[in-house]
């Protein structure tokens, strides 16, 4: 409408001068060929008007005409840089001569742009580099064998969302086979006077929806034409979003994305291998490296916010379940199966040579469900003063014992809103990466089962300290000596009975020490008394036996 | 069986008594290598939580045998119901223990057809069958069928709680049947109760 305006006004008054350009080509031979939208010279050039014109004429302003363009401009990164409108467009010919991007960033390095090549093959540079770029997908699939709106459409929503497609992909895989091709063409364009200092992240398109808002697909199969709307992250890779990738081990080493993503091809072993390289070697000599069944990002998520060491037994497990998901099926033999794989991971038996150890983390059940221990629960309850460690570790003597354990829990328990409880489990804490040992598998329940099991030698509390967690080695007893206010959520039982040593220990201990053995023992009180009296009644039988042999009764 | 035999244990409770007895040895010695490790009687684990599991679940069929064995035969009120009168005879049967035995007086309580406890057995019997029987079967089935009681085992503390109540009974058990061995060869000769206990009648 403002544009219209301005033509209208520019019309009335000087569409006299129109008929005088000629005087100015009289003069001004060499533009000749000035091509502006048909406007003359008058228009830009108002000074000059009345002839003869003043010898030094005014700088023409665009703004007059383009003032949009040439606000873009002004907040754009280019008008920082001190480019001028003629700094890209010859304004007397400016449909012949404009500057496109290439004219002055001939072959951008795009280091940092993981799968550089495809990205730029796709993309325009506005569809990145403009402020609010908007975009369009379009996929042809062309199939040699027909297929129903229905077999795309599971839902009949008349689109076809990120699962119909994978099942679509399947299905071309499984049932086509390959007679099949999938085209995706990616188009996105924005404002070249508005362009923005920094690119598009990539969360700009691999998270969210900034660019490209639609996506098209259109099948081909046998003359049969299919068309129907398509989520864009159907054929948009979704990525972590970059600030949880921050908080992952990852992220908290300084690792770039482009430290990984060197190439457009799927990350292989030996960019892991860069910086993991012990491990890798270990690994690739195992049955799973060697059969190719698992690529380290197979099992591994370097995008995870948790490290492997914070995983639970149960998300551990979830990484081997994804291929050996009949696991049950194998573990018939195994009493309470069911009941071990919570409190297990895959890797307790089937790595031997992994270091295992008996993990205990504190969690609170209250109102909103169950949550980790956390250090503003530390702080509620013996203030801000001292770490964690420096609470519960009394003697500081880098472990921690029950006659330490017991305390700080009672004082614990009282203060945190909700139920304090330990969950405890087997976990691997040091992980060997070679899993194929199969004559190694540990079938022999006495392995976990019984007071040698190594894990009571490998007992750690897991403690959140003002950064992250913190695995506080335990020495003696924890299950026995936790106070009964505690609720515990472990099936393991090994600890709660006693042994020979503990009765040695309670004998040989004078004065104050053995008052504190006597609290530690805690439920193993049972077995010391159910033995020893067990032992007087049959003394006593035998005094009675005795006595009757004497009297001959 | 001689003459002067008085017949007092019916078949159905004789059928229960040595079934029982010999499932509450095998829960005993299974159920000592299941809480110490350390002591193998029976090589193989597997077998032994196998053993202490099944043997547990026969012995809670047999616990209901019994039940009905006494719904059928009757005279539980009379044989496991303490009166007053057994109470007030408690100090004389102890003492016959302690001391009449020794000096040959006759046992103040001579069991019959309609009682066959005196009051130390009813004692000791009620608690063992009506208490502590109970006790350790429920949670023994819970032993067994942990993912079916997890939110109950949850509940109560943990399965530390469930396991110190079945311990305490189990050691209960085994100190009764320490002293139930022994006392059994307190009759006319050493074996004579353990005979009644084959053949029904008990001698005079």
């Amino acid at each position: 409408m403002k544009r219209l305006l301005l033509a209208a006004i520019f019309f009335l008054f000087f569409f006299p001068l129109c008929a005088a350009a000629q005087e100015c080509l009289d003069c001004h031979e060499k533009y000749q060929k000035v091509d502006h939208a048909k406007v003359k010279c008058v228009a830009c050039h108002s000074d000059a008007k009345d002839l003869p014109h003043p010898e030094k004429l005014k700088k023409p302003e665009c703004l007059s005409c383009h003032g949009d363009a040439v606000k873009q401009h002004d907040a754009s990164v280019h008008a920082g840089k001190g480019l001028k409108c003629k700094s890209c467009h010859n304004v007397h010919t400016p449909r012949q001569e404009t500057k496109k991007c290439a004219s002055c960033h001939a072959s951008p390095a795009h280091r940092k742009l993981p799968s550089a090549r495809k990205h730029l093959a796709e993309l325009s540079c506005l569809g990145c580099h403009a402020k609010n770029p908007q975009g369009h997908i379009d996929v042809k699939a062309e199939l040699k064998q027909s297929i129903t709106r229905d077999t795309l459409d599971k839902d009949g929503n008349g689109s076809v969302d990120e699962r119909e497609w994978k099942d679509f992909l399947v299905h071309t895989q499984s049932v086509v086979g390959d007679g099949y091709r999938i085209k995706r063409s990616y188009s996105a364009t924005g404002n070249a006077h508005a362009v923005g200092p920094s690119a598009m992240s990539c969360n700009g398109c691999h998270v969210e929806n900034k660019v490209f808002h639609k996506a098209t697909l259109e099948v081909n199969a046998r003359g049969q034409r299919i068309k129907m709307a398509l989520d864009p992250h159907s054929v948009i890779p979704r990525l972590p979003v970059v600030d949880l990738y921050r908080l992952t081990a990852h992220g908290k080493g300084g690792v770039a994305c482009a430290d990984c993503h060197v190439s457009q091809k799927r990350i292989d072993d030996h960019v892991c291998a860069k910086c993991h390289d012990k491990v890798y070697n270990v690994y690739k000599g195992t049955k799973h490296a060697k059969g190719g069944a698992a690529k380290c990002t197979d099992c591994h998520d370097p995008h995870k916010v948790k490290t492997y060491r914070e995983l639970g037994t149960s998300e551990r497990m979830a990484v081997c379940v994804r291929c050996h998901g009949n696991y049950m099926k194998h573990h018939r033999w195994l009493p309470h199966a069911e009941l071990h794989f919570m409190y297990l991971e895959c890797s307790t038996c089937h790595s031997p040579r992994s270091r295992k150890g008996m993990v205990f983390n504190v969690n609170v059940d209250g109102k909103d469900g169950r949550r980790r221990l956390t250090r503003d629960d530390i702080i509620a309850a013996f203030g801000g003063t001292k770490q964690t460690k420096d609470l519960i570790d009394a003697n500081a003597d880098d472990r921690i014992v029950p006659s330490e354990i017991i305390p700080f829990f009672e004082d614990l328990g009282r203060t945190t809103k909700g139920t304090v409880g330990v969950e405890g489990s087997i976990a691997v804490t040091d992980i060997h990466h070679d899993y194929s040992e199969v004559q190694k598998r540990d079938k022999v329940c006495t392995t976990c089962h019984s007071n040698d099991a190594p894990f009571y030698q490998s007992m750690y509390l897991v403690l959140p300290e003002t950064e992250g967690l913190f695995y506080m080695p335990v020495k003696g007893t924890v299950l026995a000596a936790m106070p009964s206010s505690i609720a515990l959520n472990f099936f393991l039982l090994g600890e709660t009975k006693a042994r020979w040593t503990d009765i040695r220990t309670l004998v040989g201990a004078r004065g104050e020490a053995r008052g504190e053995i006597v609290k530690e023992l805690g439920f193993k009180w049972i077995d010391i008394v159910g033995f020893f009296l067990s032992l007087a009644v049959l003394f006593f039988v035998c005094v009675h036996i005795v006595l009757r042999v004497v009297f001959k009764r | 069986m001689t003459n002067n035999a008085v017949p007092l244990h019916p078949l159905l409770i004789r059928i229960w008594h040595w079934a029982n007895a010999f499932l509450i040895f095998v829960l005993v010695v299974t159920g000592a290598q299941l809480r110490f490790t350390d002591l193998v009687i029976i090589p193989d684990y597997a077998l032994v939580v196998a053993l202490h599991k099944y043997a547990g679940y026969v012995l809670t069929l047999f616990f209901l045998f019994w039940i009905a064995a006494y719904v059928i035969v009757g005279g539980f009120t009379a044989h496991y119901v303490i009166s007053l009168k057994d109470i007030r005879s408690i100090p004389r049967q102890l003492s016959y223990y302690i001391h009449g035995l020794f000096q040959g007086s006759p046992n103040p309580f001579v069991p019959s057809p309609e009682s066959r406890f005196n009051a130390m057995q009813k004692l000791a019997y009620s608690f063992i069958m009506i208490i502590a029987m109970p006790i350790i079967i429920i949670t023994g089935i819970i032993f067994g069928n942990i993912m079916d009681f997890y939110g109950i085992i949850r509940a109560t503390g943990g399965i530390r709680v469930l396991d110190a109540i079945h311990v305490v009974v189990g050691y209960i058990f085994l100190i009764y049947l320490i002293v139930h061995l022994y006392m059994a060869t307190l009759g006319k000769t050493p074996f004579s109760h353990t005979k009644a206990m084959f053949t029904g009648h008990e001698e005079e």
